[in-house]
């Protein structure tokens, strides 16, 4: 973390007792928050056990989310309960201060006072992982530091609350120590570390800040853009898709020049560590895949292969820290398999295409999936799982359009990361018979108009010497 | 109270803060003086007092509090550090302390003729400054107090006046000849240091000889990394010894306080077509921003008169003078030659 | 050569129409190979024949001037050529024959109009006269500048081994070496026997296109001699020269009407003759078929093959692909700033500039001599003087083609000797060729390489740290068969660059030029320093030393 978020940090320390108020309606009896670090990016998910102590039922819980709002890949708040069929809540930001996300959760019905609920909130933060040290020797073990806050983040006071972090090996706390108060000490069990669980009266809006590091000699993948562009074709039953990276890793930077002869005799290319030597991608599952391809800027690469129907790239060259890497990859499906013509209505067809593929472990900036729907073909409507910052509809001309081109639809995306692979975005769109006759024929019409052309220059006589003129015999 | 006046006057105050500070925003300076010497602190009031009017957020330690690192995962944790005379056997690894300047920190080194720590006597010999080592005696015949340097022609860094300069257990360096030393104060053309265990003055016995030594010099790296070195803590100290003006100079030059031009924007239009576009034979104007840190803020320079833009193709092939155009603001208009890869250089 | 089609048309039509056709693909000619000079040379040269020939008539008249007037007009179009065709040698024939041919018309007029006693007087003044303006019109105009002196490349056609010893720029292009007969034979195959039986036909028939065609082998012959790359002019008069041999020979073989006839007459003796006729065909059928054979073996591996990409053999009888140089030029595009200028010997730069997207400081297209001879010069040098150069040059990175892993041939190390004669032909005092022969004359890069070598840029990129990736035993190279000294090998240091990339196999190696130091102290003295490992305790005692300095001024 930088000297500036260290003095805002500071800062807040000194206003945190005014920060975003909320009458004090909910008490938290038990705060649980377990901080998944196995990824390139932090999951965080907190378990709450609330109690209403007002006197009225309220019907509205606060939540409040660290991180810059930028940086927050998904934010999902479910209740924990058995009698709800739909535990997935609707929340709404209130507030942003001071890199502090407050939301109001609605619950779906007012809780009588006295009562408890079980609320689990999760959300991921992007930005939030760096290296240790910001450059290293090649082969050196990595360590990572992630800056976030040790006890409960709440608006309301909690009794009890406990911390675990899941995947920190070598896990060492950074934090300065507070004078006077003594430190807790996490207990262990392999790679989790587990803080707590501590009872006591922990104030609201108390932040307490936690600065940590732990071991990881994983690459940190992180995709800058990723443009996806799906291509639908009626008339060849085939969906394609093509997908194209701007890669760059992360982890830690190498501290002199790459020298291959130490890559080599560390043999760095065949184990474990901070350097991406291959990506891994896995194909769809249960619909058949052909026509895969991986090229880049300069052309075909040829190092890929199939590992129990996944795909592993082997990039040009090991990607290390600091290192970018573009490439496009694409590959071909059925489109029976997911278009599906809609009941009742001729012509109009649902497609089903996925919101990622692609790698395993990976942080996505910016996303822009689009949408080639056949010439003539009209968007009705499409839905995606959650909210896309912004969806555009026009034209682009490829092969053998005679018209307007092909119907694009473009939406784009922010902060994603590979766990919402499974996600489906579904487009509605109608592309009658008619606008499927209608190619063949223009084209048609077109090179008959070609070959009459050409019909009628061979009439054309070019000749500029007088008819019935006959040249002379070559003279010898 | 509402929480976001609060934070509002909060935010305030830092920008304020902010704008008062040295062009780099981060300025930890640590000052290390030798463990025996346990009277520092308290002799060295006015000097403090100096770092402090200057907005810096120092630290105090002997050589025996210091824990001899400058350095967190990579990162340094001063940006300026003081080193007055020690016998320490160990303060800093001499690669460290490159280290540190090569990342852009600044030192301020002051040594005497009782040994140089070995640690700062290796650094400074690789910036090609080479102070007399323990034994050596600063010798001048023609003065009667070899202690003080009455009326001391002092160049470049100062324009402090000072009729007499104390220069107690004076040491003396003999320079490289790299470019990025700047000698600020010369020894004197009668004097000479020798070895005063030995009795007898030879070549292999003496430092230096004549105005070849130096005593107080001043250096900046490539990176903008400053450092001073002084033969003698005399003038630091508190008292009548005390040379206000001048040790504030060194301290200013030395900690980016002041001396630092910022380069404000460059920008360059076709002025055929008032794109920045060219196609060979269209005449651009290229400007230039300046400012400097006048010790309180950036304000627009406008005292150069030898400010150069080159364009280069394995030679340059224009060398053209830039005039100042307007508070701050220097251009120059040309035409684009064919078959050349621009590369801008400004030379000053 | 549909230029040349068309020419032979329009002389044998006298047709202006054809003429102004030639001329149009003369243009497209000129605008797209530099080789265009053979054309300009040849139709004139053909043209002159024909003159000496006595065949002087006014359809060859028309023809040529029209097709010079706006050949020539259309070629002054491309920016390239501007003003060459009246200045330069290259271009003097044609614009000589034109001016003859004008004589000529003039002469003829002369002779039709005046009495025989006449004209001849009139003819040897005139002649003299002409002749005296010309020759000193020519030298005037050299002397003075206003046409180009005659061009390494001319000089280079006439005396093969000109380029050798003037001009190393040129002859270190692999294409400009002088053609083997090996490689006739590979590129034309059973062609190049049919080749002079066609000459020999065509002078059977001496008509204007036969001229035509002997002209043009004749001197296509003897520029493929000269030249590898000129084989390109050679290729189609062999084709067409064969193509009427063989056709001539068809003619003969096939001709059953006669055997039929015969075989009437006297039975066996016919059946010999069709038998042996059918023996000479299917000979030649075969031959024809192999040609076919032969033609798209040679032209899939030795000449589409890209040369980026290498194709091995493993011993397992495998293709495996070495893609070095893509996996090095892609990692400059992706990892080093767009605006880094990268010094490569000029063989890579168009490849630089188009699969890495960085600037060169000399590519396949650069005509300045001196560019690559300062290229040259900073690869041959010492570390010390190549480190002022690259600095005025403003490099960032520095590319090597290194084979000595892998047995790639084609190496920077194999070119090298031209990079040192480019150089030395600039700054014969800086750059020595002999200072890279070992002293029995020898090409070495082990232990016992020249000094020269050793101290080279070139040479200590291409090895450096090669020795490390042996473990303890003896570096080998591949290309050169040397074994290099373990000990030696690992002593091969580089100061002022850093290794930054270095493809998988080793071709590609890339350099970044360090910094200045920041201190202002000498890359090569700070890394001296390293190497000593020397201990505190000797550190200390050189504090102590007085330091040898010169006086500071």
């Amino acid at each position: 973390m930088n000297l500036i978020s260290i003095i805002f940090g500071v800062l807040f320390y000194l206003s945190a007792c005014s920060a975003f108020e909320v009458s004090q309606t909910w008490e938290i009896s038990n705060y649980q928050r377990t901080l998944d670090v196995l990824k390139s990016y932090v999951k965080d998910r907190t378990t709450i056990v609330a109690r209403n102590i007002g006197s009225e039922p309220s019907a509205e819980i606060y939540a409040v989310v660290p991180g810059d709002r930028k940086d927050l890949a998904l934010q999902v708040s479910i209740l924990e309960s058995p009698q709800l069929t739909a535990p997935v809540l609707t929340s709404e930001l209130v507030a942003t201060e001071n890199g502090f996300n407050y939301y109001r959760i609605d619950l779906p019905f007012p809780m009588a006072p006295k009562s408890e609920i079980r609320l689990m909130l999760s959300y991921i933060v992007i930005n939030q992982i760096s290296t240790l040290v910001e450059e290293d020797k090649m082969g050196a073990p990595q360590y990572l530091q992630i800056h976030t806050y040790k006890e409960p983040l709440s608006v309301y006071e909690t009794k009890k609350y406990q911390l675990a972090i899941v995947g920190a090996k070598e896990f060492n706390e950074l934090s300065t120590k507070k004078e006077g108060s003594p430190e807790p000490v996490p207990s262990r069990e392999r790679d989790t570390y587990l803080f707590g669980p501590y009872e006591g009266e922990y104030k609201a809006n108390h932040f307490d800040e936690f600065h940590f590091s732990y071991r990881h000699d994983f690459p940190l993948p992180y995709v800058y853009n990723l443009e996806r562009n799906f291509w639908v074709s009626h008339w060849s039953d085939s969906l394609q898709l093509e997908e194209y990276y701007e890669l760059s890793n992360k982890a830690v930077k190498l501290d002199s020049g790459f020298s291959r002869v130490d890559f080599m005799n560390s043999k760095l290319g065949h184990s474990y560590s901070s350097v991406m030597n291959s990506i891994m991608v896995p194909l769809p599952e249960n619909v058949e895949t052909e026509g895969v391809y991986y090229t880049d800027k300069v052309g075909n690469v040829t190092t890929s292969a199939f590992v129990h129907g996944d795909l592993l790239l082997k990039p040009r060259f090991p990607i290390f820290g600091g290192w970018h890497y573009n490439f496009t990859l694409g590959w071909e499906h059925k489109l029976s398999e997911f278009a599906h013509a809609v009941d009742g209505a001729l012509g109009e067809y649902l497609l089903k295409v996925k919101l990622l593929d692609g790698l395993v472990d990976a942080v996505y900036e910016n996303v822009t999936l689009s949408v080639y729907l056949p010439e003539g073909a009209k968007f009705i409507n499409a839905t995606a799982p959650f909210e896309w910052e912004d969806m555009v509809i026009d034209h682009e001309y490829s092969y053998l359009d005679v018209s307007s081109g092909h119907t694009k639809v473009t939406f784009y995306f922010s902060n994603l990361v590979d766990e919402l692979r499974g996600l489906d975005i579904i487009v509605h769109y109608k592309y009658s018979v008619l606008a499927m006759l209608k190619k063949p024929f223009v084209t048609a019409f077109y090179i008959f108009l070609a070959l009459m052309g050409l019909y009628f220059l061979r009439k054309i006589d070019v000749n500029i010497k007088p008819k019935g003129y006959a040249p002379n015999p070559a003279s010898k | 109270m509402n929480f976001s006046s609060v934070f509002f006057t909060i935010a305030c105050l830092f920008q304020l803060a902010f704008a008062i500070r040295p062009p780099t925003d981060f300025s930890k300076t640590l000052v290390i003086y030798d463990k025996d010497d346990t009277d520092f602190i308290s002799e060295h009031t006015q000097f403090l007092s100096l770092l402090k009017s200057r907005s810096l957020d120092y630290e105090v330690k002997s050589t025996f509090e210091f824990d001899n690192t400058i350095f967190e995962h990579g990162q340094k944790l001063y940006q300026n550090i003081i080193v007055f005379p020690t016998h320490a056997k160990t303060i800093v690894d001499e690669r460290d302390l490159l280290k540190f300047s090569q990342k852009g920190g600044n030192l301020f080194i002051i040594t005497d003729n009782t040994g140089i720590q070995t640690d700062v006597a290796i650094f400074l010999n690789q910036l090609g400054i080479y102070p007399s080592p323990k034994g050596y005696n600063y010798v001048d015949h023609h003065v009667k107090d070899a202690n003080v340097i009455s009326e001391p022609n002092l160049k470049y860094l100062t324009n402090a006046k000072v009729d007499e300069l104390a220069f107690n257990d004076g040491s003396v360096a003999l320079l490289s000849n790299s470019e990025l030393l700047i000698p600020v104060l010369q020894a004197s053309k009668s004097s000479f240091s020798a070895n005063i265990d030995d009795g007898v003055i030879n070549r292999e016995t003496t430092w230096h000889s004549g105005d070849q030594g130096f005593r107080i010099v001043g250096f900046q790296g490539l990176n903008n990394a400053r450092l001073t070195w002084v033969g003698s803590p005399a003038f630091f100290a508190d008292g009548a010894n005390y040379s206000e003006d001048l040790v504030a100079d060194l301290v200013d030059f030395t900690l980016h306080v002041k001396g630092s031009i910022k380069t404000e924007f460059i920008s360059h239009i076709n002025v055929d077509t008032n794109e920045t576009s060219y196609k060979v034979g269209d005449n651009a104007k290229f400007q230039i921003g300046l400012s400097h840190w006048n010790g309180e803020d950036w304000v627009p320079l406008n005292t150069l008169e030898d400010l150069q833009l080159e364009f280069i193709m394995l030679d340059p092939y224009y060398r053209l003078n830039l005039t100042l155009e307007s508070d701050g603001v220097y251009s120059t208009t040309f035409k684009i030659p064919d078959q050349h890869v621009p590369k801008i250089l400004g030379d000053h | 050569m549909l230029t040349f089609y068309l020419w032979i048309k329009s002389i044998n039509m006298g047709s202006v129409f054809y003429a102004a056709l030639t001329a149009v693909f003369y243009f497209y000619m000129v605008s797209a190979w530099g080789g265009y000079v053979f054309i300009t040379n040849m139709i004139p040269l053909h043209v002159f024949i024909l003159l000496l020939m006595g065949r002087f008539d006014f359809k060859i008249y028309t023809s040529y001037t029209t097709w010079y007037a706006l050949g020539t007009l259309m070629s002054m179009q491309i920016p390239f050529v501007g003003f060459l065709p009246i200045r330069s040698n290259d271009h003097m024939a044609s614009l000589g024959v034109f001016g003859l041919l004008q004589l000529v018309l003039l002469v003829n007029y002369l002779k039709y109009t005046l009495s025989a006693a006449k004209f001849n007087k009139l003819m040897i003044a005139f002649g003299v006269f002409i002749s005296v303006v010309a020759i000193t019109g020519l030298v005037l105009a050299t002397k003075l500048g206003l046409i180009a002196p005659w061009t390494g490349r001319f000089y280079s056609l006439w005396d093969t081994s000109y380029a050798k010893i003037h001009i190393p720029i040129i002859a270190s292009v692999s294409e400009h070496q002088p053609t083997t007969w090996t490689s006739f034979f590979f590129d034309l195959n059973f062609l190049i026997w049919l080749f002079p039986v066609g000459v020999y036909l065509c002078f059977q028939e001496l008509t204007n296109e036969a001229v035509f065609l002997i002209v043009f082998a004749v001197l296509s012959s003897y520029f493929a001699g000269v030249m590898i790359r000129l084989m390109l002019t050679l290729t189609p008069v062999v084709c067409v020269c064969s193509g009427l041999a063989l056709g001539r020979l068809f003619d003969i073989y096939l001709d059953f009407k006669d055997v039929l006839r015969s075989r009437a007459e006297h039975g066996s003796k016919g059946l010999t003759e069709v038998f042996s006729k059918l023996i000479i065909v299917s000979t030649f059928v075969f031959y024809l078929y192999f040609f076919v054979q032969h033609c798209t073996w040679a032209t899939s591996t030795a000449y589409s093959s890209p040369s980026v990409v290498l194709a091995s053999r493993a011993q397992d009888g495998s293709q495996s692909i070495i893609d070095d140089y893509r996996e090095a030029y892609y990692w400059l595009r992706m990892n080093t700033p767009e605006d880094s200028k990268v010094m490569a010997w000029w063989d890579y730069g168009y490849q630089i500039g188009g699969m890495a997207d960085r600037t060169t400081f000399v590519d396949n297209n650069t005509w300045n001599n001196t560019h690559i001879a300062t290229v040259g010069k900073a690869m041959s040098v010492s570390e010390e003087k190549s480190e002022v150069i690259m600095r005025q040059l403003g490099v960032d990175y520095v590319l090597v083609i290194f084979g000595g892993l892998l047995g790639y041939s084609g190496d920077d190390l194999n070119k090298f000797l031209w990079m040192v004669r480019i150089a030395e032909g600039i700054w014969p005092e800086d750059v020595n060729e002999k200072t890279f022969f070992t002293q029995r004359g020898e090409y070495r890069v082990d232990d016992l390489a020249a000094e020269g070598m050793k101290d080279s840029l070139m040479y200590k990129m291409s090895y450096y740290r090669f020795g490390d990736l042996f473990g303890n035993k003896d570096p080998v190279d591949r290309v050169r068969q040397q074994k290099l000294s373990s000990n030696y090998a690992k002593s091969i240091k580089l100061d002022v660059l850093e290794e930054v990339f270095t493809s998988e196999n080793w071709i590609v190696r890339i350099y970044k030029l360090k910094d200045k130091d920041n201190f202002g102290r000498s890359l090569i003295d700070v890394g001296d320093d390293e190497r000593k490992h020397a201990s505190k305790r000797v550190k200390r005692m050189q504090t102590r030393k007085k330091p040898e300095l010169d006086l500071r001024v």
